[in-house]
């Protein structure tokens, strides 16, 4: 309610008109706060005592304008005779009147003329802005006090609190209670009680022990009350020689101890000071806010359950544990177990993605096909990426030596537990180990089928298709119409793929056909990640649009089965934002294809050269000599390199696969190059691959928090 | 501390949660009938708007859900097909017919139905089958055949790219696979039975040819854009336009003109033959003297642009230095008429006033239009006004279909 003062009788007329003519009582409350600075003795801590004439100086001095516009003398400033006495006895409808009575109140049951510790009863006013509060009002009646026939009879001196007070109506059951005035610890340092106050406790008797002004002893004489000079009391003429009249009026109330009359007129009943202490400790809005926050934390709580189990599964997992066999970390342990937060230190962390497509799942096993170590030095912020080809050739522990990506498909078969991928995942971890000396810390597996479904979910991605790509041998896995996979039989059925270049949408089928394909482009793998990277940049733009949240436990279905990490989801919290904060051109990228490894004349697998990959390893994982290692395999130029057992790899060779010729010369030498990466598909490098499934692990992450969906 | 009464809370609360939409974009305008736009049809359980505030005249040709639609100047908006997988259609010069493609899992289908609607003609089908390997390890062969983005001739010829005759196309030297590159073919109507005549060459390896069109009043000539990777390292792509003599391969002894690695190219080049450089998807002025085509400026950022032709015939020796050189001057007198994260298939109005094309906003494609103008004096033109966006199609606009524009 907004409220109209209107000036009279001031005792410093000059400043008692607001320039505004109009001042809702909080606004003039908190203008007063604000304008004025508590003097320093105040703020120091003094006592009022002195305060009281301390703060009157110097508010009139300082900003005597602002003061006294915002709180007007309590003598000088009345309610307009419209407004309802009661209402209009607030200075704020909720503040000012209950915090300074229930800062009495809280002296009262106290008994000390102490502030409260830390805050009033309302539970965003501070200490020093009470006091600010209670001077002010006080304050400005100074010249008043001296002059009213209360202090003249009590003999006292400026009294604190010198508002003229108008009750709300009474209760039907209303008995009168002391008056607030006299509870104002104030009071009680700058006069002495009054001869047989003291004495006087009505606080046992007192008829409402709620409401904070009517109740507890009273230490002071009882609070000058000048009334409502020409309103009177209750919205009544004030009679001639009201103040006489009201001084009786208590003096007659017989029926609470302490009082020769009773109480004096409470401000509030009982039920209403109840309502008012409640409303002050838990103002509205407050309470509002609160109970919208366990509401959604219920709510959110229940819809999260069902995908909260998803994430679970898929993070903290273990891999298992693998004796290497041969190199220098011969016998150790390789696996990753909780070795506490992810980047706590130099983390070396394993990212494995396979295509989880309907023949490897047929043949009860996924490759590897990605295979990344990623480095983060969070004290510097290094991060580096090693893409080992998936056709590298390698010593897999217990396994002989195969192409690198056959490594997840042993352990994953090797029932070494009841866990497929920690077998998986240990044996991968233990080939890295032992070839190359890079200790692992942790993993992520990413199965591709989750990658689309997602895809799916978040409703397509758009992409600018760089050229025109065609495919006579994609494998016919999955019905582009219905994107489920086909039947096992058709497992290995081929289909053909021609996607226009150029800006366009890409449903979840089309966008894994565009990542897909491997005999699209003469760059193979590296045009490959290119590829993945577009689409995995525009799924993120379409991860963070605000109505993706709706789908949050869709797409975290969509990950079920899909994701294996054992890093926990405050690893990968961690993670996500310590990727937010490098800058990606940074990272230092290494990837062991040409120069450091070559084609081997026998299969289509890849040695490594040796004398390049040590040094560079060393490098990019502050490995000592001593630690980084590599396993020479059959050179290049001799044949006879053991690969992987049949059955196990499912290389689609596309129409496109050739065969080098005798005629081979200078000129064939790109030729050769062409086709080696057209033939076999799979040979070359992935860099922008690795950024993928990191990009692909980041996003598992923002399915699992839903505040890092929206970010 | 100011406290605030609960009025004011109420007054606060509200507009807090404004803010916050606001701030997360939710409740973004989906509706077709706010603004200029008005639901003419429905695809897909979607509605598509059309902006009564971006006029032009004539027809626009174009598919949205994979059916073929045609947007007059009166904002009407037409389905001609439904449930067929089409894409770019192609009016022939006389206005009566429509050739299209029809896709299908592993082939494509050219067809020709009349503008006035009717029972769609075959002319050619890719229906095919995949053959066993013929070795062990080798990958099986397939006589499917793609045929994409017919373009008319004349009335009674069409061409188009496809990757047919690609088993009898070796790749070249040293390498035994096919060029599965789509080229650019022709046929005549009024001999479906005879094979297609090869009109452009592909190089092997990154997508061969895209985007023909016959030069109006000269359909001797054909330009359109040419996909290849850098000789020296084979990793960079190279995307340029090339204009060509419609006729020189079939007018050429055999084996002048070669697809494959070693590609002898039939063509001049429009555009510079520069690492990671692509110059793509040209259209013609309705003269014909001047092309609007596409510039990938970045990943995330393309251009359209305008750029004269030789004023001499460059195609009759196109393996000539100095007329390669006399193609390539025009280029440098290209100007951008625009900019944005996806721009793509444009198509010059007949009347020659308004350039179409396909942009992307508020996560949708969409066709645009362009108002351009020529200076007189330096016969450059530039941008009229501000791009109008012509259809709201919610997601149904086929962007990889090139739209076609008829008086």
């Amino acid at each position: 309610m907004k409220r109209q003062f209107v000036q009279f009788n001031t005792s410093r007329g000059q400043n008692n008109i607001s320039p505004s003519g109009e001042h809702t009582a909080e606004e003039a409350s908190a203008q007063a706060r604000e304008a004025a600075p508590l003097p320093e003795p105040y703020a120091s801590g003094q006592k009022k005592t002195g305060l009281l004439s301390n703060y009157a100086s110097s508010s009139q001095q300082e900003t005597p304008h602002s003061i006294q516009q915002a709180e007007p003398p309590a003598a000088s400033w009345a309610i307009r005779d419209d407004e309802p006495p009661a209402a209009s006895w607030a200075i704020r409808d909720d503040a000012p009147p209950a915090a300074s009575w229930a800062y009495v109140d809280e002296q009262q049951t106290s008994i000390t003329p102490e502030l409260p510790a830390e805050r009033f009863t309302d539970p965003f006013m501070r200490r020093d802005e009470a006091e600010d509060f209670l001077a002010k009002r006080v304050s400005p009646h100074e010249s008043a006090i001296e002059h009213s026939p209360f202090t003249q009879n009590r003999g006292g001196g400026p009294g604190p609190m010198q508002r003229p007070q108008q009750p709300p109506p009474r209760p039907a059951n209303y008995v009168q209670a002391p008056p607030p005035a006299q509870q104002r610890p104030p009071v009680q340092p700058m006069r002495p009680p009054a001869q047989g106050w003291a004495t006087q406790q009505p606080v046992s008797s007192a008829p409402f022990q709620r409401p904070g002004p009517m109740q507890g002893p009273v230490q002071g004489p009882p609070r000058r009350y000048n009334g409502p000079p020409q309103t009177g009391y209750m919205g009544n003429p004030a009679p001639a020689g009201w103040q006489q009249q009201r001084i009786s009026m208590v003096l007659s109330n017989s029926a609470a101890p302490g009082y020769v009359n009773g109480p004096p007129p409470s401000m509030y009943s009982a039920k209403e000071g109840k309502a008012a202490r409640k409303k002050k400790r838990f103002p509205v809005w407050f309470t509002a806010i609160a109970a919208v926050l366990v509401a959604g934390i219920v709510v959110g709580g229940y819809f999260a359950s069902p995908y909260i189990n998803i994430v679970s599964s898929s993070t903290g997992q273990t891999a298992t544990h693998f004796d290497t066999t041969t190199g220098k970390n011969k016998g150790s342990a390789a696996q990753t177990t909780n070795n506490g937060p992810i980047l706590s230190k130099r983390t070396n962390i394993l990212l494995l993605g396979s295509d989880t497509d309907t023949k490897t799942e047929f043949e009860g096993a996924y490759l590897a096909q990605t295979d990344i170590v990623v480095t983060i030095d969070p004290a510097t912020k290094y991060v580096g990426m090693l893409s080992i080809p998936r056709d590298l050739q390698v010593n897999i522990p217990g396994n002989g030596t195969g192409k690198l990506d056959a490594a997840f498909s042993f352990g994953y078969q090797s029932k070494k537990t009841n866990n497929p991928y920690a077998d998986g995942a240990g044996l991968a971890i233990a080939t890295i180990e032992e070839n190359f000396g890079i200790p692992i810390d942790a993993y992520a597996w990413v199965g591709l089928d989750g990658f689309i479904k997602v895809i799916n979910t978040a409703g397509g991605v758009d992409v600018d298709v760089t050229h025109p790509m065609i495919d006579d041998t994609y494998p016919n896995d999955i019905n582009a119409a219905t994107g489920q996979k086909v039947s096992t039989q058709n497992a290995y059925g081929l289909k053909r793929l021609y996607i226009a270049p150029g800006p366009q949408h890409l449903n979840g089928v089309e966008a894994l056909e565009y990542v897909r394909t491997r005999h699209s482009d003469l760059v193979g793998d590296f045009g490959r990640s290119v590829r993945q990277q577009q689409v995995l940049d525009q799924l993120k733009v379409k991860l963070e649009q605000p109505d993706i949240i709706a789908q949050l436990p869709q797409l975290a279905n969509d990950l079920n089965g899909y994701v294996k990490t054992s890093m926990s989801l405050t690893d990968l919290a961690s993670l996500g934002n310590f990727a937010r904060t490098i800058n990606t051109g940074s990272i230092d990228r290494l990837v062991l294809g040409p120069p450091y490894s070559e084609p081997m004349k026998s299969n289509t697998n890849f040695a490594p050269v040796c004398d390049k990959i040590i040094p560079a390893i060393q490098k990019m994982f502050s490995l000592d000599a001593n630690t980084a290692t590599c396993i020479p395999q059959t050179s290049a130029n001799t044949a006879g390199v053991a690969s992987m057992p049949s059955g196990t790899e499912t290389n689609q060779n596309s129409t496109m696969t050739s065969t080098r010729t005798a005629e081979a010369s200078a000129q064939a030498m790109t030729q050769l190059a062409r086709t080696n990466m057209m033939s076999m598909g799979n040979s070359h490098s992935d860099p922008l691959g690795v950024q993928s499934l990191l990009d692909l692990m980041f996003m598992v992450v923002l399915e699992s928090l839903d505040a890092m969906t929206i970010n | 501390m100011k406290r605030y009464s609960r009025r004011e809370t109420l007054i606060l609360l509200p507009l807090v949660a404004v803010s916050v939409q606001g701030c997360l974009g939710i409740g973004g305008n989906t509706d077709n009938n706010t603004g200029n736009f008005k639901t003419k049809a429905t695809v897909g359980g979607k509605e598509v708007g059309v902006s009564e505030a971006a006029p032009f005249k004539g027809k626009i040709y174009l598919t949205l859900g994979r059916n073929l639609f045609v947007l007059n100047d009166q904002l009407q908006l037409n389905q001609l097909t439904k449930g067929m997988d089409v894409r770019d259609p192609a009016i022939s010069p006389d206005g009566k017919q429509i050739a299209f493609v029809q896709r299908f899992t592993d082939y494509a289908d050219l067809l020709v139905m009349p503008t006035s609607g009717g029972k769609p003609q075959r002319l050619i089908s890719g229906n095919g089958q995949y053959f066993p390997p013929v070795a062990q390890g080798a990958p099986p062969n397939t006589s499917y055949y793609w045929f994409g983005q017919p373009a008319w001739r004349d009335n009674k010829t069409l061409a188009f790219v496809s990757d047919f005759n690609k088993l009898n196309t070796p790749a070249g030297l040293g390498i035994d696979a096919f060029v599965l590159d789509p080229q650019v073919w022709q046929i005549s109507l009024d001999n479906l039975q005879a094979n297609p005549q090869l009109v452009a060459t592909a190089h092997y390896g990154d997508g061969g040819d895209r985007d023909p069109a016959f030069r109006p009043g000269q359909t001797n000539q054909i330009i359109y854009t040419h996909y290849k990777y850098d000789d020296k390292t084979s990793t960079h792509q190279i995307i340029q336009i090339e204009l060509e003599d419609a006729d020189a391969i079939v007018n050429s002894p055999s084996g002048t003109y070669r697809s494959g690695a070693d590609e002898l190219n039939p063509a001049v080049d429009l555009t510079p033959a520069v690492n990671d450089l692509a110059n793509m998807t040209p259209t013609w002025s309705p003269q014909g003297d001047y092309i609007a085509y596409i510039r990938r400026l970045s990943s995330t950022s393309m251009g359209l642009y305008i750029m004269p032709l030789p004023t001499t015939d460059v195609t009759k020796n196109p393996n000539d230095a100095a007329t390669q050189q006399l193609a390539l001057q025009p280029y440098n007198k290209s100007v951008q008429i625009l900019t944005s994260e996806f721009v793509s298939q444009p198509v010059w109005s007949p009347d020659g006033t308004q350039i179409a094309y396909y942009t992307y906003n508020e996560n949708y494609f969409d066709l645009w239009l362009v108002s351009v103008t020529k200076d007189a004096k330096t016969g450059q033109y530039k941008m009229k006004g501000k791009p109008q966006q012509l259809t709201h199609a919610l997601g149904n606009l086929d962007a990889d279909s090139r739209p076609f524009w008829t008086p």
